[in-house]
């Protein structure tokens, strides 16, 4: 299932590369390419990896290609996997290009399956090559088009491997539809993840759609018109119809019928539609974030299998964006068994929570692994690899020739992952978007959405919604309706001092407050108010929501502030990593310059004056007591006789 | 919670103790005060034909002035006195001034060098050893005792009111009592800078003084100041009972205390002497008597003593240690109006009633309770005259808060040499 695969490995993914044609007009041309969803790469002396790359239904693949590069030092291969059959090998030592001839018997219904292993000669280190990486990096899959009048039925639109997808929402269209356009992107996005690229366009002129990029475009019906198939008025409107014309798809309907069938674009059972046309689509969207209380399977893990000798390694992904919320702790029940370590033999199971060793169990007389990890707040991310390595070394402590190895097995469905709600990271870019709740509200300050408002606010919830397991519905409100609503969302424009509702007006860059900025190495940086610049900012807001701000400094030159704004929100949405590649709280954009990722520098928190009250009063009361004491205490010895006594007396 | 912060919250709160302990006390003596005088309204005047007076007046180059105070001195109404004036090694006409206006009541002690200008306390101490050896030995005046003579200092600028010892006198009846301070006046008012002056001694007699009284704790401060000689040789060192300190007065007091002596204040009548119509002078003046005060500090030990407990001691510690109070109160106020310039730090809690009901409180109270002292007595009558005064003293404490640091300074540097105070022309002899 093409959704499931984005989940194991998830971790890996790498930040490299510009999805192919990502903005670019659609063209037609007889072949394409396509990039793996992230950078394949195994570690050790048993690294074995895996990924599917989607190509669109109809097309034909031709090739892969790419390069491998490699730190082994052992002698042996690096081996290259298609649909399990061995398509490539270079050297371990060098690595090399690879260029992997395809037909379509190598495409299954999760893509391409490719995969890397590596096969060493045996080296009587057991762990000689525990630190060493082999990637398979530039890849490419080349495969051959297919005409559009091959895009017969819905299934067929929403086909996996398309490289583009552009939402058309008309220029005056409604809230309603507005919404929807938004819900598409989201549903879209959140389908087919990397290296898909999704945006939204506002226009009654979108162009030509193509075969790689195909369109949706939002059409808004009169509630009273006549849109069923039968012609019939007396048949109750259909709430929505979703209906498919080659590279175009469009979404027809009124009210909230609109978002329902944008919103379900991500639902397999449309994927699975062989008509072109369906209608009285209803959000069966199940948000269904992971419980607090759940297990690996329940994550979607994969079985976890570690066999051999010297380290074998798996990680799982645990990410608190499938929890639906923010975590403040986790604690991992690990079940499982391994072999009982022979006499002579050394082995050991390592937990890890980002690579760092949270709990080991020596192998010994026992089979049984049953142990309690906890992670503490400062260690949970937002994604996180839980790794689980067995390392083992036979009797002899050598590995050539290639001895019995041992074994360990994690049951995933009985290892229960239990979570606490919290924050465990800082009000920032890094508390998304788990903190959404399944409806989010998306305003705009300024009485938008403009056509530009409404294409940024779409990057932004395309990059959003990639790589992660729960699709969220927006909604546009208007301002006040987004400070009743109490929850997180969506902020575009630029808070009025005036106007706004406190809850905007509350964000670190806005025009009421004054905020320090530091850049990633610390140093104060000034914003200056005389130059234009878009931001995009994450902060909590002083009712504990969490509110994502897109906005501008115009200094007189709006036109600029807001190219640089659609410059930032398209960056968001450029990468594979979607939102994941932002980082602290700000980012900022002067025109023609690069993006800057900037800190808040938090005020002090206000200090407890308890404390200090406290040991002043003590000290102070101390003192008033010694003097006190000492008022009345006389020096030791005889009294002088007063002056006075003695010619009284 | 940091090193900085515990740092930056124990000066803010030695600060605090420090205005607050001031301010309390202030009010405290101003309580004490209103019931000595209370004590003082039922005290008879009179009784001072059962003592010696001894006027001594230290007389350095005060040809200018010394006539005028030999003849104040003559004028003073009791029967049973003696001017000595101490010469100590004037190079102007001060000695031909004095032969000119020789009697027998005037005594001159000549200190010539190289005896001569080693300081008021050895001119005085000269001075308790003439009237020992020379004066109570005379046949005129052997049947005083020591007990019963009153050694009284008047500046050669000092203008002491004629019937002064039949107010002091009655304090004598007090075998513990060693000395009476009393009030300074000002007798040339005629510039704002000698009117506040006079304010300045009001407000520290009036109110400070007064209260002090109440314990027996008084400060004596050398013009106007009459003590038993008894007690004066009772608490002699080698060189005599002055010592070598800038305010040699305000230590001998303090000697006074730890021998279990008394020492109270007379309001009800005067010395008035010169006030300075040069800021630089009254600096420099009033820089000597701080570094004196601070001087005087080290003699902090004297306190614990057998006849010096409780509020006595409490109230000599306060009066101690007021230098340094002052010190602090100083320093925070440059801290403050170093915050509100540079980091805009408000200088008042605008933003709470209460906090800047309070604050004003410190700022503004005690001076408030000193300058109505200054219309004691007054009734309704003194509101007026109260709130005319307060914004010019205001200023005036403000214009001398300077001499804290200046006196501070001399006395970590170790400046121990200082001129005299030089006088001005007295403009109206007659005038008092």
């Amino acid at each position: 299932m093409r959704i499931s695969a984005f989940f194991v490995g998830l971790s890996a993914a790498a930040l490299v590369a510009v999805p192919i044609s990502a903005s670019a007009a659609p063209t037609e041309e007889a072949t394409s390419k396509t990039e793996l969803p992230y950078t394949l790469s195994i570690k050790g002396a048993n690294g074995i990896a895996e990924t599917d790359a989607q190509i669109p239904e109809g097309t034909t693949p031709l090739a892969l290609t790419g390069e491998i590069t490699s730190t082994y030092t052992t002698p042996g291969t690096i081996n290259v996997s298609i649909n399990g059959r061995s398509a490539a090998t270079v050297d371990s030592r060098t690595g090399g290009r690879i260029d992997i001839p395809l037909t379509q018997a190598d495409v299954t219904e999760f893509g391409v399956p490719i995969g890397l292993t590596t096969r060493l000669e045996s080296d009587k280190n057991c762990f000689a090559e525990d630190n060493a990486i082999a990637s398979l990096v530039s890849a490419s899959l080349a495969y051959q088009l297919a005409a559009p009048e091959g895009i017969t039925s819905i299934g067929d639109f929403l086909s996996s491997g398309i490289p583009q997808f552009t939402v058309v929402v008309p220029t005056a269209a409604s809230t309603d539809a507005q919404s929807a356009g938004l819900n598409a992107v989201a549903a879209l996005s959140h389908s087919y993840g990397p290296p898909t690229q999704v945006s939204l366009v506002s226009t009654d002129s979108p162009g030509e759609a193509g075969f790689l990029s195909r369109q949706v475009r939002i059409v808004e019906q009169d509630a009273t018109s006549d849109t069923s198939d039968s012609g019939d008025s007396d048949s109750p409107q259909p709430s929505n119809t979703i209906s498919v014309d080659q590279s175009v798809m469009t979404i027809t309907g009124a009210g909230t019928g609109l978002t329902d069938a944008a919103a379900a674009l991500s639902n397999p059972d449309i994927a699975a539609i062989t008509t072109n046309t369906a209608s009285n689509i209803t959000d069966e969207l199940i948000y269904q974030p992971s419980p607090l209380d759940t297990t690996l399977s329940g994550l979607n893990a994969a079985p976890v299998h570690l066999e051999g000798i010297g380290t074998q390694t798996v990680e799982l992904a645990i990410n608190q964006p499938s929890f639906g919320s923010s975590l403040d702790s986790v604690e991992i029940d690990v079940t499982g068994a391994m072999t009982e370590l022979p006499t002579g033999g050394q082995g050991r199971v390592d937990f890890l929570w980002n690579d760092e060793l949270i709990d080991s169990i020596p192998m010994g007389m026992a089979s049984t692994i049953s142990n309690t990890l906890k992670v503490p707040s400062e260690q949970l991310r937002r994604t996180n690899d839980f790794g689980i390595s067995l390392s083992y070394a036979p009797p002899g402590g050598e590995c050539s020739p290639k001895p019995l190895g041992a074994r360990a097995d994690i049951d995933i469905s009985t290892t229960r992952v239990l979570a606490d709600d919290g924050d465990s990271l800082p009000p920032g870019f890094g508390r998304f978007p788990q903190v959404f709740s399944s409806a989010v509200p998306v305003t705009y300050l300024n009485n938008g959405p403009t056509t530009a408002d409404l294409s940024a606010t779409a990057n932004l919830i395309a990059s959003l919604e990639r790589n992660w397991p729960l699709q969220h519905t927006y909604s546009i409100i208007s301002p006040e309706d987004f400070t009743k609503s109490g929850t997180s969302g969506i902020a575009v424009g630029n808070p009025d001092e005036q106007n706004s509702p406190a809850v905007f007006t509350q964000a670190p860059l806005s025009s009421t407050t004054d905020a320090t900025m530091l850049s990633s190495d610390g140093a104060s940086v000034a914003l200056t108010s005389d130059a234009p610049y878009a931001f995009l900012q994450a902060y909590l807001s002083d009712d504990d929501r969490n509110i994502i701000m897109l906005g501008t400094h115009s200094a007189g030159n709006e036109a600029q502030a807001l190219t640089a704004r659609d410059e930032l929100a398209a960056y968001v949405n450029s990468n594979k990593a979607g939102w994941a590649v932002l980082t602290n709280q700000v980012v900022t954009k002067l025109p023609g310059a690069p993006i800057e990722t900037l800190t808040i520098a938090q005020p002090a928190p206000p200090q407890s004056l308890g404390p200090y009250i406290l040991a002043t009063s003590i000290v102070l009361g101390l003192l008033a007591v010694l003097l006190l004491a000492w008022l009345w205490r006389r020096p030791r010895g005889t009294a002088p006789i007063r002056p006075g006594d003695a010619a009284s007396s | 919670m940091t090193i900085s912060s515990w740092l930056q919250w124990g000066w803010y709160s030695i600060a605090l103790t420090a205005i607050l302990l001031g301010w309390a006390w202030t009010i405290v003596l101003y309580i004490a005060g209103g019931r000595f005088m209370d004590k003082l309204d039922q005290q008879p005047v009179g009784g001072d034909d059962d003592y010696l007076w001894v006027f001594l007046v230290p007389a350095l180059n005060e040809g200018v002035t010394i006539a005028d105070s030999v003849a104040r001195l003559r004028s003073v109404t009791v029967k049973n006195k003696v001017a000595l004036v101490i010469n100590d090694g004037s190079e102007d006409d001060t000695g031909e001034v004095l032969e000119r206006i020789a009697g027998p009541d005037l005594a001159v002690l000549t200190r010539v060098a190289p005896n001569a200008r080693k300081g008021k306390a050895a001119a005085l101490n000269n001075a308790l050893d003439f009237i020992s050896d020379t004066v109570l030995t005379s046949d005129l005046y052997s049947h005083w005792t020591p007990d019963r003579t009153i050694v009284v200092i008047v500046d050669a600028d000092g203008r002491l009111a004629a019937d002064a010892p039949s107010y002091v006198a009655p304090h004598f009846a007090n075998p513990r009592l060693a000395g009476v301070q009393v009030r300074v006046a000002i007798y040339n008012q005629d510039s704002w800078l000698t009117r506040m002056q006079a304010q300045e001694f009001k407000i520290f007699g009036g109110l400070f003084q007064v209260g002090r009284s109440e314990w027996g704790t008084a400060f004596m401060g050398g013009n106007g100041q009459f003590n038993r000689m008894s007690a004066l040789m009772s608490v002699s060192g080698p060189e005599g009972p002055w010592s070598d300190f800038l305010t040699e007065d305000q230590e001998l007091g303090l000697r006074l205390l730890e021998r279990g002596w008394v020492c109270e204040h007379e309001p009800r009548t005067n010395v008035s002497q010169q006030g300075l119509n040069s800021l630089k002078k009254l600096y420099r003046q009033r820089t000597r008597w701080m570094q004196g005060n601070l001087q005087v500090i080290g003699s902090a030990t004297r306190l614990y003593a057998h006849h010096l407990t409780g509020l006595r001691r409490f109230d000599a510690l306060m009066t101690l240690i007021m230098p340094v109070l002052q010190i602090i109160v100083g320093t925070a106020v440059i801290v403050a109006l170093l915050g509100f310039a540079i980091f805009q730090i408000p200088l008042f809690p605008f933003g709470n009633l209460w906090a800047l009901l309070f604050t004003v409180a410190l700022t503004f109270g005690p001076l408030g309770m000193g300058v109505i002292v200054s219309a004691r007595g007054l009734g309704w009558r003194g509101i007026w005259p109260v709130i005319k005064l307060f914004p010019s003293y205001y200023a005036y404490v403000w214009v001398m808060w300077p001499v804290v640091f200046l006196g501070l300074f001399r006395q970590l540097k170790g400046t121990k040499t200082w001129a005299k105070t030089e006088r001005e022309v007295v403009k109206d002899p007659g005038a008092s």
